[in-house]
Formats: C-alpha cells, structure tokens, sequence
C-alpha cells in the first residue's frame, strides 16, 4: 500500500518532488514549510505584503531546485530557510538600492496556520522548546549581533556602526553565538 | 585536520551559517569542504544552528490563494532550472512573460470586442436608443485600455530586469572575467555579484547563432572533473547577446563557458566556443 503523502519524510517529499511530481508532493511540501517560510520572510521583510509575494517566489524555486538537493549537506528545513533567507536579503539590498528601509511588521497579521497535524505541531513544540533554551543561553549582545547579521543581511562594519562596537567584537559575538546554537542542535539530534 | 586548522573551520562555518562571512571566508569554507569529507558535517551543523533562528519566529498564515498560484507557476514553467532551457536564463522567463502579457492582452480585447456585440445587439433591440458612435467609442477606450495595461505590465517586466542587471553592476563586491576564444578572436564580459550570487554575461563580438542553433552559458564548478551546469541561453538584446546567471546554492564556479548548441540547449556542451577562469 502507497505511503500516504503527509507521512512522508521531508527528504522523500523532495524527491517527489524532484522526480517532477507537482500535485500532491508539492501540496504536502508546502503545508509542511510554508507556515514558517511565511513566518521568516515578514521577519526579514517587516511587510506582510512583501511576504506574500515573496512566498511563491520562495517555493516555485524550491521546486525547481528539488532535483539539485543534497542531503549530505543540509536538513530540508536548513535548506528551505537558506533559499527563502536569500531571497529575502536580495529584496532587501534591493529596497537599500532606491533608498527604501526597513519596515515595521504588523503584529497583528502575524498568525498561527489554522491546519496543523497533532504530532507535526508537537514535535515542533518540543523542537521549539529547545531553540528557545539555546536561545536564552545567549547573551544579549550576542544575540542583538546574530539577529542583524542573520535577519537584516547587515555585514560587520554596517553591524560595527549600528551597535557601536568594534568589528572584530561584532565578529566575535556572532561566532559565539553560532556555537551555542551548534552545541544546541547537537544536544537535540542526539 | 589539525586543531588550528579544525578551530579555524569552526569560525569559518559560525561565520557563513550566520550570515556574517565574507566573500573570501565563503571560499575558504568550501576549500575546507573540498579537502576534508569530515568538514561537511560541521558546515552542516553550524547550517542547522542558524536555521534555529527562523525556527524562533513560529508560523505565519500564509494568503488563501499562494499555493493555487504557485502552483499554476510551476506547471507554467515545466521546465525547471536543472534543465538546459531554463537554467539560470530569467531572460528567457520574461520572454515567456511576455508572450502571455501579449495573449491576456489579446484576450482581454477579443473579450471588450464580445461585450461590445453583446450590448450592440441588445441596444438595436432596444430600437437603438444609443448613439453607435457612443458603442464605438467604448470599444475603442476598453481596447486602447487593454493595450495600455500590456504596455504598464511589459515596462514594469523590462524594469525588473534593468533593476537585476543594475544591481550586479552596482555591487559593491562587482568583480569582471571574461571568457575568450583567441582563434576565433571572440570574447564576453562577464560582471559578477558575489555577494548576490549572480552573473551578467554580455558578448559584443559574437556572431549571429546559426538557424537552429543557440549559443548557451555554462557554469564550470570547481574541482576535478565537475560537470558544467547549464546556465541558460544568451538572447539578443539591441547589438549584443547576453543571459543573466543566478548561481544554483552550493556551487562554486572555477571557470564559465559559452557554447554553441542546438536551439534550445542541451545537457552537456558539445561545442565549446570561449572559455575562461572565474
């Protein structure tokens, strides 16, 4: 008997969709990412409006990248986030370009998606719940300087500017940072 | 790996996962990657860490109608960016863009024109109580109107493009390369956008494609024995030929070629017409 499409593991949805499958491979692929894919780009954005029209963007490409995926070298929630990031920070740089800034994010737009499956919404809890405690064991600096660097795009000298500390210190921050959160993510996994 | 050499993959892979490295320490990671199997699985890990931030964030509803759209887009453009015709070429995806600007434009006047026999008939039913003169003159606006939204939708398309174009020229990272054929005394330009992982080709001195033919870019990743990745066809565009390249994730090029295909593009290049590092 056929594997039903929502069981599927997110490396086997891509393959599906890799192998040119864009009904239900891709339907479950987005009611999967496209919650927190939404989430991430009105992050980065601050526009629900912006956020929208970059989501299609987002998973046409997903879809066409599906075939150059690869495993080994990220979880298919890492690589979504990295594609969904990029385009993000590439609207963004092209906002700084005719002079736009950054937008202030209506809160109140911002919602939960009303479908979620029981045991997909509790592993994200308990998944979440751990993202949290790495995140709390970050200092505030440090977390301020990830948070520009990761969400904003800023480079290190723009960083430097806007918290008023010398680069080398931003630097320092962000890859303390990024080894609490390694060491987080390895407490998880194992 | 030695443990300075281990300590500095630390920094390099923190650095890239959270959006703080430099062109040059991206570079590095992947020369790390290239010479030790074992350095994947920390740039992995670190990758993970920083995909922990948008975790963070929870879950935005996303509009009712986004994947209806997405997926009339995907079954629009079947060919995906893997594939000769469409890898990298957003050119050619405006081509395309374009074709149907010009039939909903069709469609929108072919539908004014149907309204407009609808209303005439119903008005010479009703003893002609409307001026024809009046009838013509609305068809005409809803057809002129019509045209005029093709004309604002394919301005707004061009200005997308020349926005692209202008933002790999304005770079602040912009590097140049060319590649070249010294026989044949063919060259392009090649402007590059590291950071926005994008290229402009633009071939000055190339020679018409035969009938049947199309000249196709090609990105040459590093290392011994990659295979080239299409990077879509070049189009005329006034006197030159050039294609846009936005470089697949995970790909670093050590060289670009330009080759001379059959139209449409293939798999593999057959006939290599210039060539040069990156």
């Amino acid at each position: 008997m056929a594997q039903a499409l929502p069981q599927l593991d997110d490396v086997a949805l891509v393959r599906a969709m890799a192998a040119g499958d864009s009904g239900q491979p891709l339907t479950a692929f987005y009611e999967r990412f496209a919650g927190r894919t939404m989430a991430l780009l009105q992050r980065m954005l601050g526009s629900r409006a912006e956020a929208e029209e970059l989501l299609q963007d987002v998973f046409v490409e997903l879809w066409r990248r599906a075939p150059q995926y690869d495993a080994a070298r990220a979880k298919v929630s890492t690589w979504v986030v990295t594609i969904a990031r990029s385009r993000a920070l590439d609207a963004i740089r092209s906002r700084k370009r005719r002079g736009g800034e950054h937008k202030q994010v209506d809160e109140a737009s911002m919602r939960a998606p009303e479908s979620q499956r029981p045991d997909v919404a509790a592993a994200q809890s308990q998944r979440g719940a751990r993202v949290r405690e790495a995140l709390a064991k970050l200092t505030d600096v440090q977390r301020e300087a990830l948070e520009l660097s990761y969400f904003e795009g800023l480079s290190h000298r723009e960083i430097a500017e806007r918290i008023d500390a010398p680069v080398g210190t931003v630097k320092s921050r962000i890859i303390a940072a990024m080894k609490v959160l390694r060491d987080t993510v390895e407490g998880v996994e194992s | 790996m030695t443990e300075p050499d281990r300590e500095r993959l630390e920094t390099l892979a923190a650095l890239v996962a959270g959006g703080a490295a430099t062109p040059q320490e991206h570079r590095e990671l992947d020369a790390f990657v290239d010479a030790h199997p074992e350095a994947a699985a920390e740039a992995k890990a670190f990758a993970d860490a920083a995909a922990m931030l948008a975790e963070d964030i929870g879950e935005v509803a996303p509009p009712p109608n986004a994947l209806a759209a997405i997926r009339a887009a995907v079954v629009a453009g079947t060919e995906r960016e893997d594939s000769p015709r469409h890898a990298g070429a957003q050119i050619i995806a405006i081509a395309e863009r374009r074709k149907k600007l010009a039939y909903g434009v069709a469609v929108v006047a072919a539908a004014a024109a149907a309204v407009f026999a609808m209303l005439w008939n119903q008005a010479r039913e009703d003893a002609g109580i409307l001026d024809a003169r009046m009838w013509q003159q609305a068809y005409d606006a809803r057809t002129e109107l019509a045209r005029e939204v093709g004309r604002a939708d394919q301005a707004e398309l061009e200005l997308d493009r020349m926005r692209r174009h202008f933002g790999v020229a304005t770079s602040p990272q912009l590097r140049l390369a060319s590649v070249a054929n010294a026989e044949r005394g063919s060259h392009a330009k090649i402007l590059i956008d590291p950071d926005g992982r994008r290229w402009l080709v633009v071939a000055h001195e190339l020679p018409p494609a035969p009938p049947g033919k199309d000249y196709q870019m090609w990105i040459v990743p590093k290392g011994e024995g990659a295979v080239p990745i299409p990077a879509g066809l070049l189009r005329a565009d006034g006197d030159v030929l050039q294609v846009e390249v936005a470089l697949p994730p995970n790909v670093d090029a050590g060289a670009a070629a330009i080759s001379l295909e059959n139209a449409g593009g293939v798999d593999a290049p057959t006939d290599v017409q210039m060539i040069g590092p990156i």
